[in-house]
């Protein structure tokens, strides 16, 4: 099976210069109010389609560089476009069409506690909704319809109307990626999404993730710690070193050399405390 | 040369000098204290003759007090009534008012930094003015009756309504509301679906409680004139009609035990609907 990912990959990869990319980024700056430069003029482009993995130490930037993406953080400088739309420059009514169209899941889930499950699937089209109709979560049937498909897409058919508090870490985050995909999003951003999860939960998450991504050709950015998973799951390996790209490969030009160089070939007087 | 003169130096056991600059602190301001209570005492002219010089009278009012009496009883549960719609609609205003400004007034919800200061501030006055003095401010502005204990009670409950309220939203988790942000959704939309939910059960737990205290105003605002049964307490004790003011008295007795009962069991209904809390 890896074999069979990794030709995909390359086939992806060496057609990146035909098709235009999805997300163009050029000279991505970020500096944080206290001075610490979190981005160094990053530069990438990611066509349709590909899962990328995002790899580094923590500290490297790889939060930061996929907050910058759907601006949940301000860049300092540089230009990110996405589907031809200048994300950078969006004002607020533009931003929030922008963000729409990318669906976000996080390390620590970030669901409603207290809501169903299914209603916090629906939060996924909150960005389609009007006002009042979202406020008061009423959603049109089809769409309920549609959220109890993706429940069991990922598999939680069963635990649509049952509050997120008494879920698992592993079925929250399926939840996660179910209220990403409501979205209907081309682009899934995935921040650390198995680093608070076990090794069986984080397979599980991993595996539709990919699914997603190869089935709906929704490309997908996941930033992960563990670089097994990168290996196991993505087309694509980009490395972030003290804010800047270090590597940028299909997976399997991933060398041990490289890995190494990334994680513990650090020139001291650059080691930053975080 | 305070410290020279200390008892604990003059004992000849060595202390820290800080902590008998404190103490000796303590003694001034206690001194000062009992000092005030004896002036008052005297200036107000409270002497043991006024005591018992008012004990005969007590037994007159009290003697006449036997049996507690309901004079009109229809006008009466009127007034009760009244009372408890004073209470009611006062605190639905105040709530109604204080969540739009408790979300301005919790730091990390607010749309403007500087906002949120300025309505915690604006809070924690409208608090410290007590209910009794907002009652007399709206009496002057709309006359006597029901309306200005009405208002009274929505301004004085905002007020501690407000900062409970911003309190709850602090505490609520951020990322929820990240993401929803991260999804396109709208201001409005992240008040109501990531918000809200995160907060009811406390809201809800609050203004029951705040309910309660209302209730309990309420049965004393009539006495300024402001409406409900304290009116008709007063009007008993000016018509020197003590068995009346006895039973008037018996009756805001029973209403304010029954709304506090009534409270409990809703705040702690609501407790264990939240008590999984607990555990997240």
């Amino acid at each position: 099976m890896a074999s069979e990912l990794n030709t995909r990959a390359l086939q992806q990869v060496t057609s990146e210069s035909t098709t235009p990319a999805l997300l163009s980024v050029r000279n991505l700056n970020k500096t944080y109010p206290d001075g610490t430069q979190a981005l160094h003029d990053v530069s990438l482009d990611i066509p349709s389609g590909q899962l990328v993995a995002v790899i580094g130490l923590s500290g490297a930037g790889k939060s930061t560089f996929m907050r910058c993406v759907n601006r949940l953080v301000e860049p300092t400088s540089g230009q990110i476009v996405f589907d031809g739309q200048d994300v950078t420059r969006a004002r607020r009514g533009d931003l929030r069409r922008i963000r729409r169209q990318m669906g976000m899941i996080f390390q620590q889930f970030n669901l409603v506690q207290r809501l169903p499950v299914v209603t916090n699937v629906l939060h996924g089209r909150l960005g389609y909704t009007s006002a009042v109709r979202g406020c008061l979560g009423r959603f049109p049937q089809h769409e309920v319809e549609q959220a109890l498909e993706m429940l069991a897409q990922v598999g939680l058919a069963d635990q649509a109307f049952k509050r997120c508090s008494e879920l698992s870490g592993g079925q929250m985050q399926r939840v996660g990626i179910a209220r990403a995909m409501m979205q209907g999003a081309a682009l899934i951003l995935a921040d650390e999404p198995i680093a608070s999860l076990d090794v069986s939960s984080s397979e599980k998450v991993m595996t539709i993730l990919k699914e997603v991504a190869t089935a709906q050709r929704i490309t997908t950015i996941v930033n992960l710690h563990q670089v097994d998973f990168a290996q196991q799951f993505a087309d694509r390996v980009i490395g972030l070193r003290d804010g800047s790209v270090f590597c940028d490969m299909p997976t399997d030009g991933l060398t041990e050399d490289l890995i190494r160089d990334l994680y513990y070939g650090h020139v001291p007087q650059q080691d930053e405390e975080d | 040369m305070v410290q020279t003169s200390t008892p604990a130096e003059v004992g000849g056991i060595p202390t820290d000098p800080q902590a008998t600059r404190r103490r000796v602190t303590h003694r001034i301001l206690w001194g000062l204290a009992a000092a005030f209570v004896v002036l008052s005492v005297f200036q107000l002219g409270i002497t043991p003759q006024r005591f018992t010089d008012a004990l005969p009278r007590a037994s007159f009012v009290w003697d006449r007090m036997w049996p507690p009496a309901i004079d009109d009883g229809g006008a009466l549960s009127t007034a009760v009534v009244e009372s408890l719609q004073i209470a009611i609609v006062g605190t639905a205003f105040g709530i109604l008012l204080s969540i739009p400004l408790a979300l301005i007034a919790a730091r990390n919800v607010t749309p403007f930094a500087p906002l949120s200061l300025a309505m915690k501030g604006f809070a924690a006055f409208v608090r410290a003015v007590p209910a009794l003095i907002w009652a007399f401010l709206f009496i002057m502005a709309v006359g006597l009756g029901p309306t200005a204990g009405i208002l009274a009670l929505a301004v004085n409950s905002t007020g501690m309504l407000v900062k409970v309220y911003a309190e709850a939203l602090e505490e609520i988790p951020m990322g929820p509301i990240e993401a929803l942000q991260a999804s396109g959704a709208s201001r409005s939309h992240i008040a109501f679906q990531g918000i809200l939910p995160s907060v009811v059960r406390l809201f809800i737990a609050w203004s029951v409680f705040r309910l309660d205290i209302n209730v309990r105003y309420s049965t004393i605002l009539g006495v300024v004139g402001a409406g409900g049964i304290g009116w008709e307490l007063t009007r008993a004790a000016s018509l020197s009609r003590y068995d009346v003011a006895l039973g008037i008295t018996v009756v805001i007795f029973i209403l304010v035990m029954a709304t506090e009962a009534v409270s409990q069991w809703l705040r702690r209904r609501v407790d264990d609907d939240t008590a999984f809390r607990v555990e997240e």
